[in-house]
C-alpha cells in the first residue's frame, strides 16, 4: 500500500500522522510543501486544507480522520470495537480542550489574550488534565485505554507535548499518571527514534 | 443490548443520534433531561458534557463518537475501512463548517450576530455546501454520499443540515440542487420516515 502525506513543511497537524506512521514501523512519502507552493496544492485538494492522505490511487482528508483510518490500518486501535469507540472518545475530549486553548493562543488582543490565558488556565486545562489523570489511573498499564499502544496515545501525548511547549515544561506535573503516559509514549522505541531526528518545528 | 440516550428536551446535539436509532430500526431510551435537573446530572458525566450513550453498563461520551460506534453496529458504514473513513472525513469538514452556522445563531451580542450571520451566509454556506454539493454531483453511485448504502454520516449531515433549514431558512440549501436532494433522500428513508410519524425533529 502507497501512503503519501502531504502537509507543511513543520509538525503542526501532521505530526501525530507521521508518529502513527513511525510506530507502525511503516514507510510513507511525507510530501512536505513549501508555503509558495501552497495555493496550487490547495485548489487540488478535497476541502481546500492539509494535510492530506494519499492511499493508492484513493485520497482522505482531516487530520483525525486520517489518524483514526491508519490506527484500523495500522492495527493501533485496541483491541475490539468498544476500545476503538474509547480512542475516539479521549480524541474528541482532547480536541475540546485544544480548541479552548486556541480560543487563547490566537487571540490578537494583547489584553484579552492574557485574560483568555488565564481562563484557560483556571477552568478547561485543569479539568480535562484532571479527568485523563484519573482514567490513567485506572488503566493497567502505561496507555489509556488498554494494554496496547493505540493512535490515541499518540494523538494525546503528542498534544500533551504542545502544552508543554506553550505552558512550560511542568503543566502535567499536577498530573503524575498522565506526565508517565506521554512520557511512555515518547519512550516506545520507533517513536523515540523518530523523534530524536525528526526536525525541529 | 441495552441503549440509553442522555441529552436534553431539544434536537441540538443529540438528534443525529436519535436520527441513527431510527435508521436503523434500534430501539432506545430517549431520556431527555430538564435544564433544572442538569446540574446535579453534570457532575456525574464524563466530561461534564451531554450528549452520553449509556450501553448495558457501560458510558460513551463525544456526540460524534457515539454516532460512529452505532454506525459501525448498525452497518451503516459502507463496505470497506475506507467507506469507514469517508464517513469519518466528511462529518468532520461539516462539523468544521458547523461552528460557523453555531458562531452567529448562538451569540447574544445583536450587532456580532448579524455580522457572524452575514458572513456565515456569504462566505462559509457557500464554501462548504459547493464542495458537497460538487461531490454529490460527480460521484458514480445512487443517492447517498459515500455509497449507495445509506450511512450514519448520511444520517448525521442530513440532520444537521434539517437543523439549519429549521433556523436559518428553509430556502437554505435551494442553491444546491444535489444536496437539497440529497437531504430529502436521506428524510424519505423508510425507517426515518416511520420514525417521523411519531417523533418530530426539534431543533
Amino acid at each position: 500500500m502507497a501512503y503519501k502525506l502531504t502537509y507543511f513543511n513543520m509538525r503542526g497537524r501532521a505530526e501525530c500522522i507521521r508518529m502513527i506512521f513511525a510506530a507502525a514501523g511503516t514507510k510513507y512519502e511525507d510530501n512536505r510543501i513549501a508555503s509558495e507552493d501552497w495555493p496550487a496544492v490547495k485548489a487540488s485538494t478535497p476541502w481546500g486544507q492539509i494535510p492530506i492522505l494519499e492511499v493508492g490511487d484513493k485520497t482522505l482528508a482531516q487530520t483525525i480522520t486520517i489518524c483514526r483510518y491508519l490506527g484500523h490500518q495500522l492495527k493501533l486501535s485496541g483491541k475490539d470495537s468498544w476500545e476503538a469507540a474509547k480512542c475516539d472518545e479521549y480524541v474528541d475530549a482532547v480536541n475540546d480542550l485544544f480548541n479552548e486553548w486556541v480560543k487563547y493562543f490566537f487571540e490578537k488582543d494583547p489584553d484579552k489574550k492574557i485574560k483568555a490565558h488565564a481562563d484557560f488556565k483556571s477552568v478547561p486545562l485543569p479539568k480535562y488534565l484532571s479527568k485523563f489523570n484519573d482514567i490513567q489511573s485506572k488503566v493497567d498499564g502505561p496507555y489509556l485505554i488498554g494494554k496496547d499502544l493505540t493512535w490515541a496515545d499518540i494523538f494525546i501525548a503528542d498534544k500533551l507535548n504542545r502544552l508543554q511547549e506553550t505552558e512550560g515544561p511542568d503543566v502535567l506535573d499536577p498530573y503524575p499518571n498522565l506526565k508517565a503516559f506521554k512520557e511512555a509514549v515518547h519512550a516506545v522505541p520507533n517513536i523515540k527514534a523518530y523523534v530524536s531526528q525528526r526536525p525541529p518545528k | 443490548m441495552s441503549y440509553k440516550l442522555i441529552y436534553f428536551d431539544i434536537g441540538g446535539r443529540g438528534e443525529p443520534i436519535r436520527m441513527i436509532f431510527a435508521a436503523a430500526g434500534v430501539e432506545f431510551i430517549d431520556d431527555r433531561i430538564k435544564d433544572e435537573d442538569w446540574p446535579k446530572i453534570k457532575s456525574a458525566m464524563p466530561w461534564e458534557q451531554i450528549p452520553v450513550l449509556e450501553i448495558d453498563n457501560d458510558t460513551l461520551a463525544q456526540t460524534v463518537t457515539i454516532c460512529r460506534y452505532l454506525g459501525r453496529k448498525f452497518n451503516l458504514v459502507g463496505h470497506t475501512e475506507f467507506h469507514a473513513a469517508k464517513c469519518d472525513e466528511y462529518v468532520d469538514h461539516f462539523n468544521d463548517f458547523f461552528e460557523y452556522w453555531a458562531r452567529y445563531f448562538y451569540e447574544e451580542d445583536e450587532a456580532l450576530k448579524v455580522k457572524y450571520k452575514e458572513e456565515f451566509l456569504a462566505v462559509h454556506l457557500p464554501n462548504c455546501l459547493s464542495k458537497f454539493n460538487s461531490l454529490l454531483e460527480k460521484k458514480k453511485h445512487k443517492d447517498f454520499l459515500v455509497c449507495q448504502e445509506l450511512t450514519w454520516a448520511d444520517v448525521f449531515i442530513a440532520t444537521k443540515m434539517d437543523r439549519m433549514q429549521k433556523t436559518t431558512g428553509q430556502e437554505v440549501l435551494d442553491s444546491y440542487d444535489a444536496v437539497k436532494k440529497f437531504k430529502d433522500t436521506v428524510f424519505n428513508f423508510p425507517k426515518i420516515q416511520e420514525y417521523l410519524k411519531h417523533h418530530t425533529v426539534n431543533i
